[in-house]
């Protein structure tokens, strides 16, 4: 298994690509040395030695002995926290990539580390906003770093019920077509809408996140026959059971409009307070022109999940086209709060703001959206399959 | 004031009121115009929908009669009649181990692709598009429908891949024919590409118009010749969006088929290929409004074949705009300070579409910077 980190990644390259011993030689060559530098480079040397040759305690010890001279050494902290972590003793190794950040934030893998420590030690909201930090300021060309991180992304997202923003992260990984447990797992989490960690699954449910999580990973990478398979066996096996119908109308959404939309249904009559089966239901009226079917799904929808910026959406635009351009609006207002960096969401209030005759404001809002828009193709751009992680998330190695 | 004369003002004010609201109802454009469906959108016609055809709507509405050569009318041609596919009665391509050919025979034209062993040979069944740009062709192999992998290309006059595909070699045989339609495709090709192809959720592909016909903008006429035998208005019974707003018109109506902001989720991934749609794009400019003098129709009359010479649209421009002048600034926005004719062809430049081989009007006014990357 290769060692996830090599070097420091996401260090200055004129730092991390040279020794600890010459990355010192950037204080000015004017300014004397002291003693104390002479001592911090003998510690440094004697931690370097003791890291590459898997004497870690020693490592992290001598590392310790830099740091209390130099404090605010990045390369320290980070092979500190590299070291517990690969320790697997997080709450000290989060300690030292806490300290990194406080460092270097702009540093996307030290985000990262810290992100992946929390993880470990249970701090979840905090490990989401660490990781999330970390995939955007990006983690260099750390792909194996990166594949964790984005694993470790959307199983917090789907603990914290963003399924959909799991859906799309997990998304990422059909690109080097790895289809390991893990991945399908975490699909079949996010497909069935279970805020479940993998660690936290009952056993009896297993069988049906596996099954559906072949399902969402076929879906994900366009392979469209496999996963029709996946949810045929799903459907028959589970035909009752909540969050089985919704998937497959969105998986059906783009092919047969209307057997979606029976599907959806379905899952309304099982889970009659499913609200993404509302807005689902309510676009596609909105794209019908049915109106008066659509709004009241989408008002529904908006009263059940205030803060849903899809259901905002809809119901702003239902209402934009009933000729309620006051409420539209509102409500899209209230959705671009919810949602300031969907594009969508500015589109659709620019183009509500222009039926208001508010012309300044639609020309606000049509920058924004073509400013998101640029951005979303610029990260598009810049995504490119990587690594995944095979049966646990790597640690990092401190040794070459 | 007693009881009575309480009353009796009661009954003036309700009198007046119901009065007012009465002539504005006749003031009301809709009504006047007697319209019996506001919302009519060209994609969704009721499963009931009963159609007469453009020769009806010419008895009177000879005016329009040039309508028959406009782009929308000839968005789908017939097989049978097909101009393209006569002028090239035989057409080739290769693709890797897979060759293609399209020949006509009397009224048929066959579509074959071969790997050398095997061959798929099927009937052309609908030919979608007029040849301005190219044709693509709707066949059907096994009970399902397919878009050809390749389609016909009026620059080149030859095949090439049809946009939107894969340009890769096909897997298989099968695969080499085209992409299978499911029946969303299927609903979305006909319903704007013909007219009365899809009643309600159902395709009705036995009885319908080739391209998008009078009734298709317009709603069925039915009512409105009976009104008019009647000796009802002009308008009465029958939908004319000229009584949208601009950006209902513009976003909605015409975006209906030429897309607009509900697919733009789409379109953010297409790139360059967003140019071929209008409405989004016009929607980005600085001069978007809800004003009817920046929707579609303003600059085109949809009875009428595309007018292409640039200084046809600049009466448009100048609705707005001044001409040429030595005070105007540079991006002022009043005034240009550069030319004072053919605005489009600064400001709303060519974009050429490599894989439709050809050349988009990009709707997305703007004062266009040299070497600047398109604006997606």
């Amino acid at each position: 298994m290769a060692p996830l980190i090599l070097a420091t990644p996401g260090l200055d390259q004129s730092i991390s690509a040279q020794s600890p011993r010459k990355s010192r030689a950037k204080q000015p060559a004017s300014q004397p040395r002291t003693v104390a530098d002479s001592e911090f480079d003998r510690f440094v040397k004697l931690a370097d030695d003791a890291r590459l040759s898997d004497r870690l305690d020693e490592a992290i010890s001598l590392y310790g002995q830099a740091l209390k001279i130099k404090p605010k050494w990045p390369e320290g902290w980070w092979y500190v926290g590299a070291i517990f972590y690969q320790k697997d003793v997080y709450p000290q190794a989060r300690d030292a990539f806490q300290n990194l950040v406080a460092l270097e934030p702009q540093r996307g893998p030290a985000w990262a580390m810290l992100g992946l420590c929390q993880f470990q030690t249970g701090e979840l909201e905090r490990a989401a906003a660490a990781l999330e930090r970390s995939r955007s300021l990006g983690v260099n060309d750390h792909s194996e770093l990166a594949s964790v991180v984005r694993y470790h992304t959307a199983l917090l997202y789907i603990r914290f019920e963003y399924f959909e923003n799991a859906y799309e992260v997990l998304s990422e990984f059909t690109g080097v077509g790895n289809e390991s447990a893990k991945i399908i797992e975490a699909f079949g989490l996010a497909l069935l809408r279970m805020p479940l960690l993998p660690k936290e699954i009952p056993p009896p449910q297993r069988e049906k996140i596996l099954i559906a999580g072949r399902a969402g990973y076929s879906m994900a990478a366009r392979r469209m026959e496999p996963a029709r398979a996946a949810f045929d066996v799903l459907l028959a096996r589970y035909p009752n059971d909540p969050n089985v119908h919704y998937p497959y109308g969105v998986y059906m959404l783009a092919q047969d409009s209307d057997l979606a939309m029976k599907e959806f249904k379905r899952e309304l009559e099982i889970s009659p307070l499913h609200y993404p089966a509302m807005v689902q239901m309510a676009f596609e009226y909105l794209k019908r022109d049915q109106y008066e079917d659509a709004l009241p799904l989408a008002e529904k929808a908006a009263q059940l999940a205030p803060k849903l910026y899809a259901a905002r959406n809809v119901l702003g635009r239902l209402l934009l086209e009933v000729g309620q351009v006051d409420r539209a609006v509102k409500e899209l207002e209230e959705g671009v709060k919810l949602a300031p960096s969907s594009p969508e969401m500015h589109f659709a209030l620019a183009r509500a703001y222009t039926r208001a005759g508010r012309k300044q404001e639609a020309a606000r809002e049509r920058e924004i959206f073509k400013r998101l828009q640029d951005e979303y193709n610029q990260k598009k751009e810049l995504v490119k399959p990587d690594a995944v992680p095979d049966q646990k998330p790597e640690k990092p190695s401190s040794s070459p | 004031m007693n009881q009575t004369v309480k009353q009796q003002a009661l009954i003036v004010v309700t009198l007046v009121l119901t009065l007012l609201a009465l002539v504005l109802l006749m003031f009301d454009p809709l009504s006047v115009s007697g319209q019996v469906n506001r919302r009519w959108n060209p994609r969704r016609v009721p499963a009931d929908t009963v159609f007469l055809g453009d020769h009806v709507c010419l008895d009177c509405h000879k005016k329009f009669a040039s309508f028959g050569h406009s782009g929308m009318a000839m968005a789908m041609e017939q097989v049978g009649e097909s101009k393209i596919l006569s002028d090239n009665p035989q057409l080739t391509m290769r693709v890797g181990g897979y060759s293609y050919q399209i020949k006509r025979d009397g009224k048929q034209s066959f579509y074959s692709v071969t790997d050398g062993k095997d061959t798929i040979s099927l009937p052309i069944l609908y030919a979608f598009g007029q040849g301005k740009m190219g044709q693509t062709y709707v066949l059907q192999h096994e009970g399902k429908f397919y878009e050809s992998l390749v389609s016909f290309y009026n620059e080149p006059k030859s095949l090439d891949f049809t946009i939107g595909a894969p340009r890769l070699e096909p897997t298989s045989l099968l695969d080499a024919v085209g992409r299978v339609l499911t029946p969303n495709d299927v609903s979305n090709c006909f319903s704007c590409h013909a007219t009365g192809a899809v009643m309600g959720s159902q395709l009705r592909l036995d009885k319908f118009a080739h391209g998008v016909r009078c009734e298709s903008c317009h709603g069925p006429g039915g009512k409105h010749v009976a009104a008019v035998k009647e000796g009802e208005p002009g308008g009465t019974g029958i939908f004319n969006p000229k009584f949208l707003s601009g950006d209902e018109l513009t976003q909605q109506f015409c975006a209906s088929c030429h897309r607009g902001s509900d697919e733009f989720a789409l379109l953010k991934s297409m790139e360059i290929n967003n140019v071929r749609f209008q409405p989004y794009r016009i929607f980005h400019s600085k001069c978007y409004s809800d004003d009817r003098k920046i929707s579609c129709t303003a600059c085109h009359n949809p009875h009428e074949p595309l007018r292409e010479d640039p200084a046809h649209y600049d009466k448009r421009c100048l609705e707005c705009h001044t001409l040429k002048t030595k005070t105007a600034k540079a991006g002022d926005g009043t005034s240009c300070p550069v030319a004072d004719k053919n605005c489009t062809s600064c400001h709303m430049p060519k974009i050429e579409v490599k894989a439709a081989h050809f050349n988009f009007t990009d709707h997305y006014i703007r004062v266009v910077r040299p070497g600047e990357k398109f604006p997606n």
